[in-house]
C-alpha cells in the first residue's frame, strides 16, 4: 500500500485508497442505513467527492471515516428529497438484488432496531474499527458520548442476538 | 477493556456484513468526481449572479397581493393530468398521471398564474438520481409553494399556493419517471425549486452508476 497523500499521481492514489477501504466502507454504510441498494449509491457518491477533494482528504487523519460520514450526511439529504418521490406501484423491486448474498436476518433487524446515532457508532467503532477518539471527530459529539452509545447499542444488541447465541452454544 | 460478552456481539456483526462489496469500478467513482469538481468551481459565480437577479425582482414587488388567486380560475381534466383552482383559498391543485403533455400542463398552469418550466428525465428506480441543477437563476426552496406530492388513485397530487410566489419568480420541476428492473414505469420523483426567473436549462449530475436521458419544456 501506498502512502497517501505524498509523491504519487493523485488519481492512482486515489483509486488505492478506494480499492482498500470500499467494502469497508460499505459495511459501515449499510449497518447504518439498513438499505443496501441505498448504502452502494452514498458510498459510491462518497468516494466521488473523496475524489473532488482528494488533496484535502488524503490528508485526513482518517478519509476512510471520512467518506462514511459525508455517505450518512448524504443519507439525510437523500430523505429530505425522498419526500417528493411519489410511487404508483408500491411493489418493491426485488428482481435485481436476487444474487445478493441475504444478510442474516436476526442481526439486521437487531442493528435497525438501534436508534441511527447508536446504529452510527456501532458501524464506525466495529466495521471501520475506528477508535473512541477517531469516533467522536467523525460524528461530531463527544468522547462520552460515543462511549455511552456504543455501550447502549452493544446491550441493546446483546439482548436482541440472546437467541441466537443460545442456538449458537447448543 | 472489551467485556468478552461484548466481544461476542461484535464477533456476530462483523461476518454477517463479510459478503458485502462494493464492485463499482473506481473509473466511474473518479469521473463523478471530477464533474463534482467541475460544478463546485462554477457554482460561487452563478450564485451570486443568481442571488442579484433575485434581489432586483423582490425590489420589483412593492404591494403584495392579497387575493385569493392571482390568475383566472381553471378546471382543466385532460387525460395526463388536470388542474383545479380552489376559489376560495387560491390554492391550485395538480393531477399528474404517468404520462403527460408538459407544454400544455404548462400553458394551462400560467393562465392559473403559475409560472413553471419542466424538465423531465427517466431513471431506473434502483439508481440515486439527483434533481436536475437549474442554470442561470437564483434557486430556493419550494416547501412553502407547493406541499408534499401524495398519491391518490395512481395519481401524483401536488398543491401549489401561487399567492407565497414572488413576483416574477418561476416553479421549477424536475421530474424523474421512475422505472423498476422490468422496465415498466412505476413511480415518478418530483421536485420542485423556487426559481427567480425563467432558468437557461437544468443540469443533471449523474450518480456514479447512471445515465439519464432528458428533456426541459
Amino acid at each position: 500500500m501506498r502512502e497517501r497523500g505524498v509523491d504519487h499521481n493523485p488519481e492512482e492514489d486515489f483509486a488505492d485508497f478506494y480499492r482498500g477501504a470500499r467494502d469497508g466502507c460499505l459495511r459501515a454504510v449499510y449497518a447504518a442505513c439498513g438499505d443496501r441498494a441505498l448504502a452502494e449509491d452514498l458510498t459510491a457518491e462518497a468516494f466521488a467527492r473523496a475524489y473532488a477533494t482528494w488533496r484535502k482528504v488524503s490528508r485526513h487523519p482518517a478519509p476512510h471515516a471520512w467518506v462514511v460520514r459525508t455517505a450518512l450526511n448524504t443519507h439525510v439529504s437523500w430523505w429530505r428529497r425522498r419526500r417528493r418521490e411519489v410511487a404508483w406501484d408500491a411493489a418493491p423491486d426485488t428482481a435485481g438484488r436476487a444474487a445478493e448474498p441475504p444478510l442474516d436476518a436476526q442481526v439486521m433487524a437487531a442493528l435497525r432496531a438501534l436508534p441511527r446515532r447508536q446504529r452510527e457508532v456501532v458501524a464506525l467503532r466495529i466495521f471501520l474499527d475506528l477508535d473512541t477518539e477517531t469516533t467522536a471527530r467523525t460524528l461530531g459529539i463527544a468522547p462520552g458520548t460515543v462511549t455511552a452509545h456504543l455501550s447502549r447499542a452493544t446491550a441493546a444488541l446483546r439482548d436482541a442476538l440472546a437467541p441466537k447465541f443460545e442456538q449458537e452454544s447448543v | 477493556m472489551i467485556d468478552q460478552q461484548d466481544q461476542d456481539v461484535y464477533d456476530e456483526l462483523s461476518p454477517a456484513f463479510a459478503g458485502v462489496r462494493l464492485d463499482r469500478d473506481v473509473s466511474n467513482v473518479i469521473r463523478r468526481g471530477r464533474t463534482l469538481r467541475r460544478r463546485w468551481k462554477t457554482m460561487p459565480a452563478l450564485a451570486a449572479a443568481g442571488v442579484l437577479a433575485f434581489s432586483l425582482s423582490l425590489a420589483a414587488v412593492t404591494t403584495p397581493s392579497h387575493s385569493p388567486t392571482r390568475g383566472v380560475l381553471v378546471n382543466v381534466d385532460e387525460a395526463g393530468f388536470s388542474v383545479h383552482t380552489d376559489a376560495q383559498t387560491g390554492t391550485v391543485t395538480v393531477a399528474l398521471r404517468q404520462l403527460f403533455d408538459e407544454a400544455q400542463l404548462k400553458a394551462i398552469l400560467a393562465e392559473a398564474g403559475v409560472h413553471t418550466v419542466f424538465h423531465t428525465a427517466a431513471s431506473s428506480r434502483a439508481s440515486f438520481m439527483p434533481p436536475c441543477t437549474w442554470t442561470g437563476v437564483h434557486q430556493s426552496d419550494a416547501n412553502d409553494v407547493v406541499g408534499p406530492p401524495h398519491v391518490v388513485d395512481n395519481e401524483a397530487v401536488l398543491t401549489i399556493y401561487p399567492s407565497k410566489m414572488p413576483a416574477g419568480s418561476v416553479l421549477g420541476f424536475s421530474l424523474y419517471t421512475l422505472t423498476g428492473s422490468n422496465g415498466k414505469v412505476n413511480g415518478m420523483m418530483v421536485t420542485p425549486t423556487l426559481l427567480s426567473g425563467e432558468p437557461t436549462g437544468c443540469v443533471i449530475q449523474p450518480s456514479p452508476r447512471t445515465n439519464a436521458s432528458s428533456s426541459a419544456t
